[in-house]
């Protein structure tokens, strides 16, 4: 045998190893996070259950109930639309695992773009996976992309074009918050929109509420954006927030901003749509090193710098912004959502238990209200 | 149906540099092939 045929053999057999070894890494990323049903869950049900067409896909996510016996309203909470802004898969976690509902229903989504949770983006040097310490034990998360995974959804084109003729950049196309209300012949993530949309409608959701994270270098944080229907309730309910010390933006949803939760889920069901943001440092374009830490506690120097600068919407200083003050804001406000909906219509009460509130979850770990795995 | 055709044409680059690999008497060169043929093994098995 020639030496060079020798060497490519030797070369081929290397390639072979690194491309198994990583390919090991990118499918454990494939495994599903456990998220434990707590005593407040009733029953669980799947996207598919609302549109077929995703039944036996990656796609097809959990979807939790948290009923009560008593006639009330229908609050529906969405987390995960954005698989990089852990905050918002976490708050409904610790719906989940926390709460009980004892008037109306409460419907969780943890993993809006289960697809997202897949993978997630090449030369951002993300944590493939967050974890807590719990008192009994660890519990792990994946940290995913913002969009869809690339094997479930592919090519992007160059320009994306939403369903209202508005031109986005080539990779929208894979983002779930631009594909609302849905399209059950469209792409794959619009199909995902679809089926979140149909929940809405045949579960007749009062509120509903998508959660986010957003750059503290991005003009809308810490931020409530309601849809005009639901603007009155969202005022009284940053008013609320305040007086508590949580400093809120109130931002009425752009009527052509096309493709938003915000947006679609006002026009296109008769639910109050909400979309909240709080400050993620691991998502920004100034952030330093990117790893579990950061995630988690948002330090990070070069935001301090920033900050000094006056180049960011958030306060920033050596504390950062940890996950407990990040779940703690959204949980904090889905409960004033939640109380003024109850004040403005009271027919459609929700009434619930279980949750921390703000302050009591910043002197805590975010994993001391995480359940024990069996 | 086009996730195909992409897939046809990820496995006919790798077969061509798998064979510049073996035609290839510069060790840096065959090295380089190597390096290509990662991405492409993951792409065509739906892996990233």
């Amino acid at each position: 045998m020639k030496k060079n045929h020798k060497i490519a053999i030797g070369l081929l057999v290397f390639a072979a190893l690194i491309s198994f070894l990583s390919g090991m890494e990118f499918v454990g990323q494939w495994k599903d996070d456990i998220i434990i049903p707590g005593p407040g869950v009733t029953r669980t049900g799947l996207l598919s259950d609302y549109f077929p067409k995703l039944e036996g896909e990656y796609a097809d996510t959990t979807v939790y109930f948290l009923e009560s016996d008593n006639p009330g309203g229908t609050v529906f909470v969405l987390g995960g639309t954005h698989p990089n802004e852990p905050s918002a898969m976490l708050t409904a976690v610790m719906l989940i695992e926390n709460v009980v509902v004892t008037q109306g229903r409460m419907i969780v989504v943890p993993q809006a773009n289960l697809s997202g949770f897949s993978h997630n983006d090449p030369q951002e040097g993300s944590p493939r996976h967050i974890h807590f310490e719990t008192p009994d034990g660890e519990r792990k998360f994946r940290y995913g992309s913002r969009a869809t995974n690339p094997i479930h959804q592919w090519p992007d084109p160059d320009i994306y074009i939403n369903q209202f003729g508005q031109s986005l950049s080539g990779s929208e196309t894979r983002n779930l918050n631009r594909g609302y209300p849905g399209d059950p012949n469209g792409n794959y993530t619009e199909q995902i929109c679809f089926g979140i949309m149909e929940l809405i409608r045949q579960e007749e959701c009062d509120l509903s509420i998508d959660l986010h994270e957003a750059s503290p270098e991005y003009p809308v944080i810490n931020a409530i954006v309601a849809h005009e229907d639901a603007a009155d309730m969202a005022s009284m309910a940053i008013l609320d927030l305040q007086i508590e010390d949580l400093e809120y933006n109130l931002e009425i949803s752009p009527p052509s901003f096309r493709g938003l939760t915000h947006r679609e889920w006002g026009d296109y069901s008769n639910t109050l749509a909400i979309l909240m943001e709080t400050a993620n440092a691991s998502q920004g374009r100034l952030r330093g090193r990117t790893d579990e830490e950061l995630v988690l506690t948002g330090k990070d120097k070069m935001y301090v710098k920033a900050a000094e600068l006056g180049r960011l919407y958030v306060p920033y200083d050596e504390d950062g912004h940890p996950i407990e003050d990040r779940v703690g804001r959204h949980i904090t406000a889905i409960r004033a959502l939640v109380n003024n909906m109850n004040f403005i219509f009271p027919e459609k009460e929700v009434q619930y238990h279980g949750d921390p509130d703000y302050f009591e979850l910043i002197e805590n770990n975010y994993g001391d209200y995480l359940l024990a795995l069996k | 149906m086009i996730a195909i055709i992409y897939q046809i044409i990820i496995l006919f680059f790798l077969v061509l540099v798998i064979w510049d690999m073996f035609k290839e008497e510069n060790i840096w060169n065959q090295l380089t092939g190597s390096l290509v043929i990662i991405p492409f093994i993951l792409r065509l098995l739906m892996i990233k």
